[in-house]
């Protein structure tokens, strides 16, 4: 049994990633701290000013929709929203995909073929759709935006696992377990879930991005948080029927996703590369 | 002297059937009968397809029997109570051939070889402390490993570890699942000469499981020589080793006692497929002794004297050559 | 005539734990038409040299620091792409230990076979096919095996396959990296067997590789030694096996129980091989060495030349 050497790759941290992830999240935790102006306070007064380094001032520096709100406490709480409904989403979608796919490839049995199924029809089924159909179901609203994420999400982990579970489960050290009287609990618990928990952690870091577009396309859409909370996608859709005049209030939140969102690739691959896998 | 375990009439085969599918059936293994003496050690020899790998899981009851008994201290094993199974689990221990594979790349030494008392549930921190410490002395490791991972080690020193763990609960019998092919030539004496140790310390059974005859000899009381899921010579090692009487034991030996290529004989085949058995002796199709005899009927295991068997029609008529010396002296020089 | 010469080879393999000395200064011949062993335990530098051979530095993140490695005169280590595709399979092909990272699961040998042969040679489908099943048949690999899948066949009907596969392109040099270690002992023969004859027949010259040494003084006629990345002795058969000069040589020896009798108690090699992150200043063996002395830790020894085919690398040598 040789080993083969691993090479060295060129893995830099990203640090511009990390900073970026880094406001993300502590604007999502303490936004509210700090916001210049109420962000849905009205002020049909200064209704589409612009930003400050096009003709505005830095009372409201990245300017003002048309019903006067300022873009830039919009965009901070909406960045809370974000972060709530994407962080949510992974959780509940990694931590039951997570389960299933354990389930599914350490007994292999009729559980298996159920829990397969599912992941086939739950990956071919329009997460749009979902998230339209809850939002008459519950209601719209945050909850209805991370149950359907969360729908979405949770196969891709089921699936992923399951086959790296059934790759782990040949290994000698799980037959040894069992041999020394394991119980399966103890054998998904201490040989199993910290072989996966690398692999999981970068799925994690890489899914993180599409939770965020999701949240923006459903709210874009008008199916996630109601007015007047505001949310990113929410914010693009409304600047879109002015954008003529106002194009600042549609740019300025569709930047800002785009650049979270490639921050959190950036550093799940970063991750993926540190932890062995291939850029 | 009782018998760890024994098996008697063992068969095992695994069919496969499916919807609009041909039934298939392969018969993995076919009328084994074992018995281990307390304190001694068998040595289970054969290559792919003989039907070792299946037997030791059968013992270690990761599979069951499709015919025949197994029997653990002279109790049938479907028959033991809840305590004597657990006995039986704490009892007996494996050690696998990949170093590689057998220890949990995200376990620590420590827990690795703690792990069979952690199962248990009956010792204290304290003492699995204690124990794990005294096990990592007998067998060579040095006491700050117990914090490390296993990829910071070698193969032989995995070994020892997999080792550690498999004796941590003084087993009565170890199965030794070739221990040491996977290792260096320089580093397999270092194993070898640490089971014997031990062995000889704690009067620990042994199953010695190998395609290498010379490994096999050197811890083995008895050996069992395993062919296509039959036992084809069985015997004390002194008796195989100098007084072989099956072909097949005959062509395993030469083959590793062959100094010059001109010396080995011509032959062509391979292991037959257990989906297309082979009529009479499964050895027969590679056997220059053949005869149309051994074609047909299938040869039972016969004791030829002094409990030495084999299965073969001509296990009287013909000579094999044996190369093989027993010389249990110290040598001279040492390394 | 020698077809191969390597000449202070010095590689460093970049891996995640930092920069490994993997080969330091190894030198050899292997003349056409002979078969030339390579006797060593895991993490000698056995297989990487044999990749450096084969112009696989590169892939493998492998550096040659100096040295040469000539090819009938020419530099494998300064080849362009192009002329490393010439040389892989036409001049120069390998033979791995599992014949499963050669073949492709998804393919018949059939296919396989033929691709591979009109890779190296300009011919008809019809030609290919037929070179293929001529090669085939001098390796015993019988006409129906051709059309089946590797999963339908043995290890070792597998392993004759790829060495059919190599052959069929007419090689001059074969590197053979333990062929036969991952096969049944009963097969290992007829495999072994087959190989030298063939060696000889199509007259490439066969460098083998193992840690074994029965196999290794079965196949080859002179055989080199290596320790740590580097080459400790080199000689003919009859040189090594009845006066083996250099200490972990004869360690080794004694180690296999060539003789395969049973004995009392095994021959070990205390001790491990050394941590190659670091350069070496002496003898890589010293540690181990029951003559070692002060200077065997400080300096590396010389080649002494003790017959015209017979070199050690050993300080005690050079003295006597």
């Amino acid at each position: 049994m040789k080993k083969l050497y691993k090479q060295k790759q060129v893995n830099s941290l990203p640090i511009v990633s990390l900073v970026v992830i880094g406001i993300f999240v502590l604007n999502g935790l303490f936004g509210s701290l700090i916001l210049p102006k109420d962000p849905t306070e009205t002020d049909l007064v200064n209704k589409l000013l612009p930003p400050v380094f096009f003709g505005g001032t830095w009372n409201y520096p990245l300017g003002t929709d048309e019903l006067g709100r300022d873009v830039l406490s919009r965009i901070i709480a909406g960045g809370r929203v974000s972060l709530i409904v994407a962080a949510a989403a992974i959780v509940v979608g990694g931590i039951v995909g997570t389960a299933l796919g354990i389930i599914a490839g350490y007994y292999e049995n009729l559980a298996d073929t159920i829990i397969t199924r599912l992941t086939d029809a739950s990956l071919a089924f329009p997460s749009i759709l979902l998230a339209l159909l809850l939002s008459i179901g519950i209601g719209p609203g945050e909850k209805a935006a991370i149950i359907a994420i969360a729908f979405a999400m949770w196969a891709k982990y089921a699936r992923t696992v399951r086959s790296e579970v059934l790759i782990i489960k040949t290994a000698n050290y799980i037959t040894q377990a069992k041999i020394m009287g394991a119980g399966d609990l103890r054998i998904i618990t201490r040989h199993i879930l910290p072989n996966i928990k690398d692999m999981i952690i970068v799925m994690v870091s890489l899914e993180v991005g599409m939770s965020i577009i999701s949240e923006a396309s459903l709210s874009f859409l008008g199916l996630s948080v109601v007015p007047p909370t505001p949310s990113w996608g929410q914010m693009i859709a409304d600047g879109k029927n002015y954008f003529q005049n106002g194009w600042w209030v549609s740019v300025f939140p569709a930047l800002i996703t785009i650049i979270t969102v490639l921050s959190f690739q950036r550093f799940g691959n970063w991750l993926k590369v540190s932890k062995g896998g291939k850029a | 002297m009782s018998n760890v375990i024994e098996l008697k009439n063992v068969d095992k085969s695994y069919t496969n059937s499916g919807f609009l599918k041909k039934t298939t059936c392969a018969h993995i293994l076919k009328n084994i009968s074992l018995q281990v003496e307390k304190g001694t050690t068998l040595g289970l020899v054969g290559e792919s397809g003989s039907g070792k790998t299946t037997t030791t899981r059968m013992i270690l009851r990761q599979e069951k029997p499709t015919n025949g008994e197994l029997f653990y201290e002279g109790k049938n094993v479907e028959e033991l109570t809840k305590e004597v199974e657990e006995e039986y689990r704490n009892n007996v221990q494996v050690v696998f051939q990949n170093p590689y594979s057998s220890l949990n790349p995200k376990m620590r030494v420590g827990e690795i070889i703690a792990e069979p008392l952690v199962i248990t549930g009956k010792y204290n921190k304290e003492e699995i402390k204690k124990r794990v410490r005294s096990i990592m002395e007998k067998v060579g490791l040095a006491q700050d490993y117990v914090e490390r991972f296993p990829s910071e080690f070698s193969g032989g020193q995995r070994q020892r570890i997999a080792i550690a763990r498999a004796l941590i609960q003084n087993p009565q019998l170890v199965i030794l699942d070739e221990p040491v092919s996977a290792l260096d030539v320089s580093v397999r004496g270092q194993i070898m000469n640490l089971l014997k140790r031990v062995q000889e310390k704690n009067k620990t059974t042994y199953i010695f499981i190998s395609h290498d005859i010379a490994t096999v000899g050197f811890l083995s009381d008895t050996i069992a020589v395993m062919y296509f899921g039959t036992i084809v010579e069985y015997g004390k090692t002194e008796d195989i080793l100098e007084n072989l009487r099956h072909p097949y034991t005959e062509m395993l030996i030469s083959s590793d006692s062959v100094r010059n290529l001109s010396e080995a004989e011509e032959e062509s085949g391979e292991i037959p497929s257990h989906y297309d058995e082979p009529k009479g002796c499964p050895f027969a199709g590679r056997c220059k002794y053949a005869t149309d005899e051994c074609r047909n009927v299938t040869p039972q295991l016969k004791d030829i004297g002094d409990g030495h068997k084999v299965a073969c029609h001509n296990a009287e008529s013909i000579t094999l050559k044996s190369v093989v010396k027993i010389n249990r002296r110290k040598p001279e020089y040492q390394i | 005539m020698n077809i191969l010469e390597v000449k202070n080879l010095v590689s460093q393999l970049n891996t995640e734990d930092g920069v490994l000395h993997i080969i330091n200064d190894v030198s050899f011949a292997v003349k056409e038409d002979e078969c030339f062993g390579i006797i060593g335990e895991s993490g000698c530098g056995k297989t990487m040299t044999s990749m450096s051979i084969l112009g696989y530095s590169d892939r493998i993140g492998l550096k040659a620091v100096s040295g040469e490695i000539l090819f009938k005169g020419e530099d494998v280590l300064k080849f362009s792409k192009k002329r490393l595709r010439e040389y892989n399979g036409k001049e120069a092909a390998i033979i791995l230990q599992d014949p499963m990272q050669a073949l492709d699961p998804l393919f018949t040998i059939k296919d396989q076979m033929i691709e591979t042969i009109r890779r190296h040679q300009k011919v008809s489908k019809k030609e290919a096919e037929k070179i293929m099943i001529e090669t085939a048949e001098s390796l015993s690999v019988a006409k129906e095996k051709l059309n089946c899948y590797p999963h339908q066949l043995s290890g070792g009907m597998l392993q004759r396959i790829v060495g059919a596969m190599v052959l069929s392109c007419r090689p001059k040099l074969i590197i053979a990296d333990e062929p036969t270690t991952a096969l049944d002992v009963t097969i290992q023969l007829q495999y072994l067997k087959l190989l030298k004859r063939l060696q000889k027949e199509y007259h490439t010259a066969l460098i083998f590789i193992s840690h074994d040494i029965k196999v290794i003084s079965m196949m080859c006629d002179r055989i080199a030694v290596m320790y740590a990345g580097e080459i400790v002795e080199t000689g003919t058969r009859d040189d090594l096996f009845y006066h083996p000069k250099h200490p972990y040589t004869q360690a080794l020896f004694k180690a296999t129980n060539i003789d395969g009798n049973i004995r009392e108690r095994y021959e070990t090699i205390d001790g491990a091989p050394p941590n190659l992150k670091e350069e070496i200043a002496g003898c890589p063996f010293a540690e181990r060495c029951q003559y070692a002395t002060d200077a065997c830790i400080s300096g590396k020894p010389e080649v002494v030349k003790i017959n015209d085919e017979h070199t050690v690398k050993c300080r005690r040598i050079a003295d006597e």
